[in-house]
């Protein structure tokens, strides 16, 4: 073969070959919204018939002997899978009557024993649709799957049982949910919103998290424990504010004490305000002092107005106007300093008598 | 040469790949995950919108960023000395009032602030700053020193944010409240859409190509380029036109650059090199999902004193963080996202311009046999289209944000056009920004004319 022939291969080669691959790309393109045209057309054609009778159910105006549910119960074929998935998304915005209703007809179905079953799975995303339909359905029944499923070994199915077991809210999982911060893939914001689902029952596991717990347990626990008004956090958090491991533990445990806090524990409150501890710890101490209403903490405060750091400096004006006339005359008399003077003309502009 | 247009393509293609890992988790998680609300321990924000002579669009843009759906934000807008009526109409529409004695705020800033407004009921959170001109650097500067809350995000007057573009960005904040520092999203391209109050009701592909050719540029780098490098831990650029920092991080940072060009991707910069230089861990991490649109160039005009500017601002950039190449201290920002982007980003279109002159010469001379440049033609110019496209169709597969047949067709017709003739065009304006860094000539910023999007009347 010369030079020239294999050059000239090469070029019909290479252009066929990038032709090709092009083509083929662009292809997969329109195959991809073809595909998905199709699906959701085929699926709209089936669901036609049965949404209004869903909708019905789900409105809670089916007929006393249940006529509209026992046409659903009847729903077989590929129907019954497109109907479970319709199912699955309005359950969780009905309550009462019509949500059992609906949770009673999956269960007929066989689909919520299956799901306990399927959560232990081989595959991944089988488990962590178990999980979300065991989640959506609060079924009491799949709680221990659960929250064993917290401890999985795909973080995608860890993140799914944290909000699984916020779903069905049983204080139980509170426990296993704070131990299994210590993982990655498990959502501080679900955990904490899964947690907050579950109730006043937390209480003992909040407080157990936050002498024991993970970091990231114990920020969650701090948070919470403020939310939720656990008072006898406090002590804790006055622990976890002056430890200084963790920034942002402290920082969480700061503004809890702004909501559960004791008149005692403005010193060390204002201990974790000092200029060389974190930004955010300083500022959420500053925020608390103003919150926990303490009349001691206004000289504390007032040396802050002029901190080089100005949200700092805004805060502690902002704290001040919070905690009453004391504080409200301190802002007054430092009015010159730029953070009392623009937190003086905002509070003026909200009404407040200062 | 045919080699490095293999290389460039290649790593596209890599990180095509590694996207699409991570559009396969989106797409797992589609179905079974929670709708996504902000959640418990979601951090407060400040929008910071620097704003100069945006009259005709300041006030539905503040309206629709106050109306995110978001617990806690604020937004600052600074009003970098316009000529316009910007001031007036905001204070009209939101009944602004003047607050005495603001404190300045830890950045230096070389502009005089000028006043401090507020609406007059004291619980709309918005703040507007008036200062004089002194550009979008030291406007934004001025907004974090405002800022009162723990997150800014930094965005341009005339983005279109998606209405729960907060809370998506700031997932990550809550998950892992010490370690993120940063957050890109996604920046899509309106041109051509409707847009209501500040919100798109109707996406559309753009009528000029040019815009066209810039929504398939834009998928390729912000939906591939940018997932498959956060993926790596080495993300370098954050979009000007929407990026969330931690505002204590800005601060430590000393905020953005007045005499830098490339401003957005020389703050990224200085972030990776202070947290490593300090030795903390830290993440910079980016949202696949579209969280902000904006109107991308629609005359060659606008669009070469874009691509010029933003050339130069790469090569300053480059140059000034040459220290941190191959650095251990610097990890993969440093052996890896550094290279890639002396390599094949500022490289590229000296490399691109070589090849255009010099094969058609070498053809022309008898050097080069005309086959091989053939050769050279298709599989560098068709492994780019292919690029384009898959990267379409990782858009199409995951988000598929275009309804209409028509525009998918149009896309794929886009993506030919970006790598033939666009891609041509954009090269020399690059190198011609380059060459007046080079030459020390003062860059010189014009002015972006608006009329890709139809604001719907009210």
């Amino acid at each position: 073969m010369t030079p020239t022939l294999t050059l000239a291969g090469l070029i019909t080669l290479a252009a066929v070959g990038t032709l090709v691959a092009c083509l083929a790309m662009a292809v997969t393109v329109i195959g991809v919204k073809c595909e998905r045209a199709l699906r959701e057309r085929a699926v709209e054609r089936r669901l036609a018939p049965l949404r209004p009778v869903v909708i019905l159910v789900a409105a809670g105006e089916d007929t006393e002997d249940g006529e509209a549910l026992q046409r659903l119960v009847a729903v077989t074929g590929r129907s019954r899978r497109d109907l479970h998935d319709l199912v699955v998304q309005v359950i969780g915005k009905v309550r009462g009557e019509p949500a059992d209703q609906l949770v009673e007809l999956l269960r007929e179905h066989g689909l919520l024993e299956d799901a306990v079953r399927r959560v232990r799975s081989p595959l991944t995303s089988r488990r962590v649709r178990a999980l979300h339909l065991i989640g959506c359905c609060r079924d009491l029944a799949g709680l221990d799957a659960a929250i064993d499923a917290l401890e999985d070994r795909s973080r995608r199915v860890r993140s799914q049982a944290v909000r699984t077991v916020g779903q069905i809210g049983d204080p139980r999982a509170a426990r296993p949910l704070l131990h299994a911060l210590r993982r990655e893939g498990v959502h501080l914001g679900d955990a904490a919103e899964a947690l907050v689902g579950m109730g006043y029952g937390i209480s003992d596991a909040l407080l157990h998290a936050l002498a024991d717990g993970h970091p990231r347990a114990r920020t969650v626990a701090a948070h919470l424990c403020g939310l939720g008004g656990v008072r006898a956090a406090a002590p804790l958090l006055v622990t976890q504010l002056e430890s200084h491991e963790d920034p942002t533990v402290a920082a969480a445990a700061a503004a809890a004490l702004g909501k559960v806090g004791r008149p005692q524990d403005v010193g060390a409150l204002s201990a974790a305000a000092l200029h060389f501890f974190a930004f955010p710890v300083r500022h959420a101490a500053i925020e608390a002092l103003g919150e926990l209403g303490v009349e001691a903490a206004v000289p504390v405060l007032t040396g802050h107005l002029d901190d080089p750091r100005s949200q700092i400096a805004e805060a502690a004006a902002r704290s001040l106007i919070a905690l009453g006339p004391r504080g409200r005359r301190a802002v007054v008399e430092h009015e010159l300093l730029p953070a009392a003077g623009t937190a003086l003309a905002l509070a003026r502009l909200k009404g407040v008598a200062v | 040469m045919l080699v490095y247009f293999l290389l460039i393509n290649s790593s596209y293609l890599v990180l095509v790949v590694i996207s699409a890992v991570e559009f396969r988790a989106h797409m797992d998680r589609k179905d079974t995950r929670r709708e996504q609300t902000a959640g418990e321990l979601a951090p407060g924000v400040s929008v910071v919108v620097p704003a100069f002579n945006e009259e005709p669009l300041i006030v539905s843009s503040v309206r629709a960023l106050l109306s995110l759906r978001y617990p806690q934000h604020e937004v600052v807008v600074v009003d970098d000395g316009s000529t316009d009526g910007t001031l007036r109409v905001l204070t009209e529409a939101f009944d602004l009032v003047a607050v005495p004695n603001h404190h300045p705020g830890e950045i230096p800033v070389r502009a005089r602030v000028e006043q401090y407004l507020v609406p007059r009921n004291g619980r709309t959170r918005l703040l507007v700053v008036s200062k004089t001109n002194s550009g979008r650097s030291e406007a934004i500067n001025v907004g974090v020193n405002a800022a009162r809350e723990h997150l800014v995000a930094i965005i341009d007057a005339d983005s279109i944010l998606e209405p729960d573009a907060l809370v998506r960005v700031t997932q990550s904040f809550i998950d892992d409240p010490s370690r993120v520092v940063a957050a890109g999203g996604t920046v899509r391209a309106i041109n051509g859409s409707t847009v209501s109050s500040g919100r798109i009701v109707q996406l559309r592909m753009p009528r000029s190509w040019l815009a066209r050719a810039q929504v398939v540029e834009y998928l390729r780098s912000f939906l591939i380029g940018r997932t498959g490098w956060a993926s790596l831990g080495a993300l370098l650029l954050i979009s000007g036109a929407f990026g969330v920092y931690r505002r204590d991080v800005v601060i430590d940072a000393g905020g953005l650059d007045p005499d830098s060009i490339g401003e957005d991707f020389e703050l990224c910069l200085r972030v990776h090199r202070m947290m490593r230089d300090r030795g903390r861990d830290y993440r910079i991490v980016f949202v696949p999902e579209p969280v902000c649109w904006t109107e991308v160039p629609s005359s060659r005009a606008v669009l070469h004193r874009q691509r010029s500017r933003w050339h130069r601002g790469l090569w300053e950039t480059l140059w000034a963080y040459r220290g941190m190449l191959f650095r251990r201290r610097y990890g993969r920002v440093g052996w890896v996202g550094l290279p890639y982007y002396w390599l094949f980003e500022l490289m590229a279109p000296l490399i691109e311009a070589a090849g255009l002159v010099l094969v058609p010469l070498g053809v022309l001379f008898g050097v080069v046999n005309v086959q091989y440049a053939l050769v050279l033609l298709l599989v560098s110019y068709g492994y780019a289209i292919f690029v384009s496209l898959a990267a379409m169709c990782a858009e199409e597969w995951a988000f598929h944000r275009y309804d209409r047949w028509r525009d998918l067709g149009i896309a794929v017709a886009a993506a030919v056009f970006e790598n033939l003739g666009y891609r041509q065009m954009t090269v020399l304006w690059r190198l011609e920004g380059w060459w007046a860094s080079l030459r020390g000539k003062q860059q010189v910023w014009g002015v972006m004319t608006r009329s890709g999007f139809e604001e719907e009347a009210a």
